[in-house]
C-alpha cells in the first residue's frame, strides 16, 4: 500500500470533487453529512495531542489532506478501512514531525504550575460557574439531567450510581457512557467558546 | 491461531491516556483510538473520569505525576481540567442552594415522563421554576432589610430562568428544524453530498458587507469562493478561523485558482458540520514554491446563521 508512495503526484491540488470523494469514502456508503469527517479530525487531534505534538490540529489537517490526495490519485482505496488508513497516514505524519521538531518532554522540564486548586479569583470562578450554567441551559432538559447525574459523586460510589441510572433509562452501561460523553463534549465546547468570547 | 488480547480495563486506558504504557502497547492502542469507534468512545469516557478524579483529588503517586505532566504539555487537557472544575463547582453550588429538580427521587418520575416531548418538559419545568422564584422574591421583599442580599440572588435566578425558558422554546423550534433536516437528508441519494457555494468578499470592505451564509438543509459541505487580493500565485492554502476566538477549525490542502470573468477564483470546500452560527474568517495564503512559507493573499469574513 505505502510501497508506492514515490508515485504520489507532487503537484496535486485539492478540488471540490476530490473533497466530495473523500467525504464519501469516509462515510463508507452511509451519508453522515460530514460528521464522520469531523469525528475523524477530532480523533486525530486527540492522537497528536497525546503524542505531545505542539500543534495537534495542524497535524490532523495535514493527515486528512494527505489521505484525500492519496484517494484522488489512486481513484479508490479498498484494501484498508478508511479509519485504519487515516491512522496509518497519521503515524507517518507524526514520524516526520518528530524528525523535524523535538517532542515536548515530560515532568521536570515544565515548571509551569497547573491549577490544581480552583481559580483563586472568586469573580472569575463565579464567571465560569455562570458559563457552565448557561451552557447547561442550552442542553435539552433530559440531557442536562443526565449529565448532572452521571458525573456526580466520588469514584467509589459512581459505578453503582451509574448502574442504577442506566437501569432507570433502559440503557446498557456502555450506551449510557457514550451518551454522557457526547453531552459532556458539547458542554465543554460551549463553556470554552463562551470563555474565548468574553 | 492466537486469541485477541483481552479488552483493557479503565486503569489501563487511563495509563495509556497519560503516556504511561510501554511503546508497543501504546502503538496498539493508538491504532484502536483512531480506527475503532467503540474503543474511541470508551477512551473519551475514561478521559473524562480521569480528569474528574484529578479535580476531586483522587489521583496519587505516579498517576498524579503523569497527569500533571500531561497537563503541562497539553492546552487541551488544561481546558478539560478547567471545565471539570467548573462543573464540579456548579454541582456543589446547585446542591448548596437546595435545588431539588435534579434529585435522584424525582429523576425516575421525570425520565419516564420526558419521553413524550423533552423540550416541552424543559419549558414546563422552567416556567414552574420561574413562578416559584417569583413567589420567593415577593416573600423576600416582605422580609427584613437583612434579606436584601437574598432577594438580589433570587432576582438573578429569576432572570436566568426567564432566559432559560426562552431558550427552551427556541430549542424546541431548533429540534423541529433538525427533524426536517434529517428528513431532507434521508431523501437525498446516498454517496452524493450536497454542496452549496458562496462567494466571499474581502474583509477590508467593511462589516456591512460581510457575507451571511445560511447553510441549506442537507448540505454536507459548502464551497467558499474567494477572489485573492494577491493573484500571482499558482496555488493557495486556506485556513478557516472562528473570528471571536481566532481558533483555526479547518485547513485546506493546496488549491488551484480558476479563471472566472477575468478574475481568479479560489474555491475551498468545507464540511458544513464544522460550522455553527457565528462569524468566521478565511485566511488565504499564496504558496510561492514548494516548501516555502505561504504569503498573505486575502482575508474573507463571513457569518453563519441558522437556516
Amino acid at each position: 500500500m505505502f510501497g508506492r508512495r514515490q508515485h504520489l503526484k507532487k503537484d496535486w491540488v485539492e478540488t471540490p470533487r476530490s473533497f466530495h470523494n473523500f467525504l464519501n469514502w469516509l462515510d463508507e456508503g452511509v451519508d453522515s453529512a460530514g460528521q464522520r469527517y469531523v469525528e475523524m479530525r477530532r480523533r486525530l487531534v486527540a492522537y497528536f495531542d497525546r503524542k505531545r505534538a505542539r500543534a495537534p490540529d495542524e497535524l490532523a489537517d495535514e493527515t486528512l489532506n494527505r489521505v484525500a490526495r492519496r484517494l484522488e490519485e489512486e481513484g479508490a482505496i479498498t484494501d484498508t478501512p478508511p479509519a485504519r488508513y487515516c491512522y496509518i497516514v497519521a503515524r507517518f505524519v507524526f514520524l516526520e514531525y518528530v524528525r523535524r521538531e523535538p517532542i515536548q518532554s515530560t515532568v521536570a522540564d515544565f515548571p509551569i504550575a497547573v491549577h490544581r486548586e480552583p481559580d483563586p479569583v472568586a469573580e472569575q470562578r463565579e464567571l465560569m460557574l455562570d458559563r457552565v450554567d448557561q451552557c447547561l441551559q442550552q442542553l435539552d432538559a433530559d440531557e442536562r439531567t443526565l449529565i448532572l447525574q452521571y458525573y456526580q459523586g466520588e469514584q467509589r460510589t459512581k459505578i453503582e450510581q451509574r448502574r442504577k441510572l442506566a437501569a432507570q433509562l433502559g440503557l446498557t452501561p456502555n450506551a449510557l457512557s457514550i451518551r454522557a460523553c457526547r453531552i459532556r463534549g458539547r458542554l465543554e465546547a460551549c463553556v470554552l467558546a463562551a470563555e474565548r468570547r468574553s | 491461531m492466537s486469541l485477541p488480547p483481552p479488552a483493557p480495563d479503565d486503569e489501563h486506558l487511563a495509563r495509556y491516556l497519560l503516556g504511561a504504557l510501554p511503546e508497543d502497547e501504546t502503538e496498539r492502542l493508538d491504532e484502536l483510538s483512531i480506527a475503532d469507534t467503540s474503543f474511541a468512545d470508551r477512551l473519551d469516557a475514561v478521559e473524562y473520569d480521569l480528569v474528574d478524579s484529578y479535580v476531586r483529588g483522587e489521583l496519587s503517586g505516579d498517576m498524579l505525576a503523569h497527569f500533571k505532566s500531561r497537563c503541562r504539555s497539553s492546552p487541551a487537557m488544561r481546558d478539560k481540567v478547567k471545565v471539570a472544575e467548573s462543573l464540579a463547582g456548579y454541582q456543589r453550588r446547585s446542591s448548596g442552594h437546595g435545588r431539588r429538580a435534579f434529585g435522584t427521587e424525582s429523576w425516575s418520575r421525570w425520565a419516564l415522563g420526558a419521553a413524550a416531548s423533552l423540550a416541552l418538559v424543559a419549558t414546563g419545568y422552567l416556567t414552574l421554576e420561574t413562578r416559584r422564584l417569583r413567589t420567593e422574591v415577593t416573600e423576600s421583599r416582605a422580609a427584613s432589610a437583612s434579606g436584601a442580599e437574598r432577594e438580589r440572588d433570587l432576582q438573578r435566578q429569576l432572570d436566568e430562568r426567564r432566559a432559560a425558558a426562552d431558550e427552551a422554546e427556541q430549542a424546541l423550534a431548533r429540534a423541529r428544524d433538525a427533524l426536517a433536516q434529517l428528513e431532507a437528508r434521508k431523501n437525498a441519494p446516498v454517496g452524493t453530498p450536497v454542496v452549496a457555494a458562496f462567494l466571499l468578499t474581502p474583509a477590508r470592505r467593511g462589516v456591512g458587507d460581510v457575507t451571511t451564509i445560511a447553510i441549506p438543509r442537507g448540505a454536507a459541505a459548502i464551497a467558499l469562493r474567494m477572489e485573492p487580493e494577491a493573484d500571482e500565485f499558482a496555488r493557495y492554502r486556506a485556513s478557516l478561523k472562528e473570528l471571536a476566538s481566532d481558533r483555526v477549525v479547518w485547513r485546506s490542502g493546496e488549491l488551484t485558482p480558476k479563471p472566472s470573468g477575468g478574475a481568479k477564483i479560489v474555491e475551498a470546500t468545507v464540511p458544513s458540520a464544522l460550522l455553527t452560527p457565528q462569524r468566521y474568517v478565511v485566511e488565504l495564503a499564496g504558496m510561492p514554491a514548494r516548501g516555502a512559507p505561504g504569503r498573505f493573499a486575502g482575508s474573507f469574513v463571513f457569518r453563519v446563521v441558522a437556516p
